[in-house]
């Protein structure tokens, strides 16, 4: 297994998980969201996926009971769209999402116990990751969560040390070209090499 | 006339002289030891240049002896402190992972258990095959190779196999049209597969039957109803790693799994431990893309937020 202290430094990381963009509470009339894109990169189809990879996966840290799914198409046509599921109010608050006690073993198409009564559909495609989360957050009303004190201390130490590993890096980087720059200057001189090899 | 004594006397003094007027060591010096060595005769000891002397080593206990020992290769896997490690109760891990994991689907992507181990690098491995209460993998497509017309043929049939027979069996996979996982073999027909040659196609993927691995058979059958759901796992650099369910399991079904696991391991290792000891240092929760967390053993922390039933939907 791997070092112990690597293992550790990559939890650190962790805490990207809890601050940031998407870290918010959506309120229980939302019952799923889902996205739609394609799979390529280019073409309008980079903030979506950037959407996905982050404020997605702190969106369903802080809502872990709403259903979240995205589904990538091949066809670089295909547009890209958000879907939010809403319930009524009353029904949000009569019944707490009921979820079954095993898992369906053959769910190829998850659908929502809750019945949806509307859903909102808006478009992703060619846009920025931050302007898909502010659309988002203003349809769902969702409460934002600010980092506490301690949590801004630790992304600070965790900068700090990013910054000096950069340093390290850029230094032993330069050591080394030297040190492998005078090995060879020696083996030329004692005819090992050639100058040109 | 003179006798010839006095005659011999002065030839002898004459040769005496000439031998004294040269020296028997040539006054250059030779580069070359072996000359020199081989004038001195057989049995005296040679003349060792600096390099070739032995050196004596220092009795003064003041000067530090620096005798470099050569290091001796490690015998056991490395082990980290772990008093520093921050552990996780499983349903914080698992709400970390299903995070991490958001959008992916749920039956491909696989909860993921590493198993660390206290153990040497020689001497016997945890190997075993196990079915977990909440089976990870169950919809193996088997191949059954056995005579066609044989009883084992329709039980095999009977009991879901996707492909059944001798010669259509090895035309399609000579053909590259595998649409199985597994493959089963029926004693009887071992020597006509051996012949048939579809050993180069299959023993790459790891499918060809042996009765090594337990895949040549006399009932097809049964070994086909021990398979569903079974998983083997071993121990490889001291680390014993399995999947340990699929992404949409409830706490409770990780739960279980997790346990059944961890208690075949131990009995593993109990069964072995009367040479070598190995025992059961740490224990990984991770996922196909997640990241690894540690669990405390714990089902629920004290600082756990969650309940069960918001980590069991989709």
């Amino acid at each position: 297994m791997v070092n112990i202290a690597q293992r550790m430094t990559r939890l650190k990381e962790l805490l990207r998980l809890r601050v940031g963009g998407g870290a918010a509470i959506l309120p229980p009339e939302v019952t799923r969201l889902h996205m739609d894109f394609v799979m390529t990169y280019d073409d309008g189809h980079k903030g979506p996926r950037h959407f996905w990879r982050n404020d997605l996966r702190r969106l369903k840290f802080y809502n872990p009971a709403v259903p979240m799914t995205v589904s990538r198409t091949e066809n670089p046509d295909d547009p890209a769209l958000m879907t939010i599921h809403f319930t009524s109010a009353s029904a949000a608050a009569s019944t707490p999402p009921p979820v079954p006690t095993t898992s369906p073993q053959t769910s190829t198409a998850p659908s929502s116990p809750t019945p949806t009564e509307r859903t909102e559909v808006f478009n992703i495609k060619s846009r920025k990751r931050f302007e898909i989360l502010e659309q988002l957050m203003a349809l769902t009303n969702a409460k934002k969560i600010e980092p506490t004190e301690e949590e801004l201390n630790e992304i600070r130490e965790l900068n700090a040390k990013r910054e000096q590993s950069a340093k390290d890096s850029a230094f032993s980087q330069k050591f080394n070209a030297k040190q492998k720059q005078e090995k060879r200057r020696m083996a030329i001189a004692r005819g090992e090499l050639t100058s040109t090899s | 006339m003179a006798t010839p004594k006095p005659c011999m006397a002065q030839l002898s003094r004459a040769c005496l002289q000439l031998t004294r007027s040269t020296p028997t060591a040539l006054p250059i010096r030779l580069f070359s030891t072996s000359t020199p060595n081989a004038s001195r005769g057989k049995f005296v000891p040679k003349t060792v240049s600096k390099k070739e002397k032995p050196v004596v080593q220092s009795t003064n206990k003041y000067i530090k002896k620096t005798v470099v020992k050569k290091k001796k290769a490690r015998t056991t896997y490395k082990q980290y402190d772990l008093s520093q490690e921050e552990t996780f109760p499983l349903l914080d891990a698992m709400r970390i992972i299903r995070a991490w994991e958001v959008g992916q689907k749920p039956t491909s992507v696989k909860y993921e258990l590493a198993l660390k181990l206290k153990s040497q690098k020689n001497g016997p491995v945890v190997r075993n095959r196990l079915r977990l209460p909440h089976p990870v993998k169950t919809d193996f497509n088997v191949c059954v190779i056995c005579p066609p017309d044989s009883k084992y043929a329709e039980a095999a049939r009977a009991a879901g196999a996707v492909l059944v027979g001798e010669d259509d069996v090895f035309d399609a996979v000579k053909a590259g049209k595998i649409e199985f996982d597994r493959c089963l073999c029926q004693t009887d027909s071992l020597v006509k597969m051996n012949k048939s040659g579809v050993g180069r196609v299959l023993g790459p993927r790891g499918m060809m039957p042996s009765s090594k691995l337990g895949t040549v058979v006399v009932d097809p059958v049964k070994t086909m109803k021990d398979m569903v759901g079974a998983t083997e796992y071993r121990e490889r650099m001291g680390v014993i790693r399995m999947a340990i369910g699929q992404l949409g399991f409830t706490p409770e079904e990780m739960s279980s799994n997790l346990k059944a696991f961890i208690e075949a391991v131990k009995k593993d290792l109990s069964r072995i431990s009367d040479k070598v000891n190995k025992e059961l240092v740490e224990v990984v929760l991770s996922s196909t893309n997640g990241p690894g967390l540690p669990l405390n053993g714990a089902f629920k922390g004290t600082n756990t937020s969650v309940t069960p039933k918001e980590l069991s939907g989709p």
